[in-house]
């Protein structure tokens, strides 16, 4: 039941998660000077890697780009994952199957969740391991560095949580069905931004996915399917 | 065709859904027997898709409780809703899937699974398994839904118009085969749809909404023979009917006067026969004229047939 519904969700955000994980290869390659399309990219030059800062003196060029393609991923994954059933009203199809409905979105958003692994986490695991890897770089290499990476893919999270919640959340006007997503993002970015102590940042990113999650459960419970 | 010794399939008390001022279903009562077939009807905007979308769990009602198979539907437990079919309006499916994988992704969610039965439908509408769904016709569609439907062996089926936009073959086709799934297994439908033509041949019992309120619950013969449509015809300019109990509606036609009439007897009879006209004609009507006739006349004044004893009162909602 859950290997179905799972294989059905990863094979529905399949072309997306595809052009996500190219796009982070393309980006993180180009730093391992490996990138998939050469043009493309302009090599790592001087670069060391998970140092370099520059935007508001907290984000290397690479890291900006990284986290953008995490959170446009995100979005467009949980977007697709909840949209595109009420638009093909397969969700009458799907939610009358004889399991729970918060078991269903569950299973959603672990498939949600694992994409974003897939696409994300997973390419800045090999990053780190090449940078970690003595010989491949004239530079240094602390794991703390990576920390603010790691951060970028849990901002994306948060993010593709407030996306689902919009996809799921019915009402009339654009503007209040797209708030859980405003929402999340804007608060997601400001804590990654906020020159706060790292516990602080990462307790209210916690706090804030575990809102989005509790918000859309409730929301698959009450809300009607058209 | 329904068993007096088993608990009816689905029971409805006081159902309300209103969305803003305007109530969508009032204080809906039903009770269908298991094993029978029951049509459900009404005119657009009558409250059908909802009372269904209630029935399944996809509409929270605003006050009421729904028992599907002898459980509360918010509190179904797994075991009765794998006892439950519904197919939606348009049978939605994943346009990206094989026959064959969709039907081994909702196989996933059963504990029984008769793969023979699905194959028979299967065979019998002439579909492959390595068809795309979305390159099925709708027809072809809503046979899918059938298989998947019928594959869990469920007591209770819920088709929410399940022959709309289906040509004339297709439909009779779905339907027939509907009726061989039914027959050969004794389970419950509850359907609605619009097509008058194919409630009748299948429906044991029908129910009719108007306006948020189920004005008629009786047996499908019932319904089609209380409903009586009265042609009176005159020398001259027809006078006003006084009205009589029962009347649905009247109006005037040139030199003749029309009157729907429920359970017309002598009472209405002896009324008719004091205007003296110079002929009348008592119309028998088959289902669908009766429901057009029912459902188009004062909806204020509706009388309504009850489910114990298929009497008509005059009550005002």
């Amino acid at each position: 039941m859950w290997t179905a519904l799972l294989s059905k969700e990863l094979r529905e955000c399949g072309l997306f998660a595809g052009l996500a994980l190219l796009a982070q290869m393309q980006l993180l390659g180009s730093g391992m000077d490996l990138p998939l399309i050469p043009l493309l990219s302009s090599g790592r030059g001087t670069e060391i890697p998970f140092l370099a800062k520059r935007a508001f003196d907290v984000m290397s060029d690479r890291e900006i780009m990284f986290i953008t393609i995490a959170i446009i991923s995100a979005i467009v994954i949980g977007l697709n994952q909840t949209l595109m059933e009420s638009w093909r009203q397969t969700s009458l199809f799907l939610l009358h199957r004889p399991m729970p409905r918060s078991q269903i979105f569950l299973c959603k958003l672990a498939a949600g969740a694992l994409i974003l692994l897939g696409t994300s986490a997973l390419p800045l695991l090999i990053y780190c391991l090449w940078a970690a890897t003595p010989g491949t770089h004239a530079s240094p290499f602390f794991w703390s560095m990576t920390e603010p990476w790691w951060h970028s893919v849990l901002v994306a999270f948060a993010c593709y949580l407030g996306a689902f919640l919009t996809g799921i959340r019915p009402a009339n006007w654009i503007g209040s069905r797209t708030w859980p997503l405003i929402a999340a993002t804007g608060m997601a970015l400001g804590l990654k931004l906020a020159p706060a102590w790292t516990s602080v940042v990462y307790a209210g990113l916690v706090v804030l996915i575990a809102c989005l999650v509790i918000s859309i459960l409730n929301t698959t419970r009450h809300r009607e399917y058209p | 065709m329904s068993d007096e010794t088993l608990p009816d399939a689905i029971v409805v008390e006081h159902l309300s859904k209103s969305y803003g001022p305007k109530w969508v279903v009032r204080d809906l009562n039903l009770k269908v027997p298991t094993g029978c077939v029951y049509g459900f009807l009404g005119r657009n905007g009558a409250g059908k898709s909802t009372t269904i979308k209630m029935l399944t769990g996809m509409t929270p009602a605003d006050a009421g409780q729904i028992k599907l198979l002898g459980d509360e539907i918010t509190t179904m437990p797994r075991s009765t809703r794998s006892r439950i079919a519904y197919m939606a309006e348009g049978h939605p499916l994943y346009s990206w899937m094989t026959i064959g994988q969709i039907v081994q992704f909702t196989q996933a969610f059963y504990e029984h699974w008769d793969h023979k039965l699905v194959d028979q439908i299967l065979d019998h509408f002439e579909l492959s398994k390595k068809q795309k769904c979305g390159r099925l016709s709708r027809g072809q569609q809503a046979q899918v839904s059938l298989a998947l439907a019928m594959a869990p062996d469920p007591e209770l089926l819920i088709l929410d118009d399940p022959t709309l936009g289906l040509d004339t073959v297709v439909r009779r086709e779905f339907l027939e085969a509907l009726i061989q799934l039914i027959q050969s297994r004794g389970r419950t439908i509850f359907f609605s749809s619009h097509v008058l033509g194919d409630v009748e041949r299948v429906a044991t019992r029908i129910g009719v909404m108007v306006d948020g309120v189920l004005r008629v619950d009786c047996p499908t013969e019932t319904f089609r023979e209380s409903v009586r449509k009265i042609v009176m015809v005159f020398d001259g300019e027809p006078p006003d009917f006084p009205g009589c109990e029962g009347l649905v509606t009247w109006r005037k036609v040139g030199t003749e006067l029309e009157l729907v009439i429920v359970n017309w007897g002598p009472a209405q009879q002896a009324i008719v026969e004091s205007l003296e006209p110079s002929w009348t004609d008592v119309v028998d009507m088959n289902l669908e004229d009766a429901f057009i006739e029912y459902t188009r006349g004062s909806k204020r004044s509706l009388p309504i047939f009850h489910r114990e004893n298929h009497r008509v009162d005059r009550a005002a909602v």
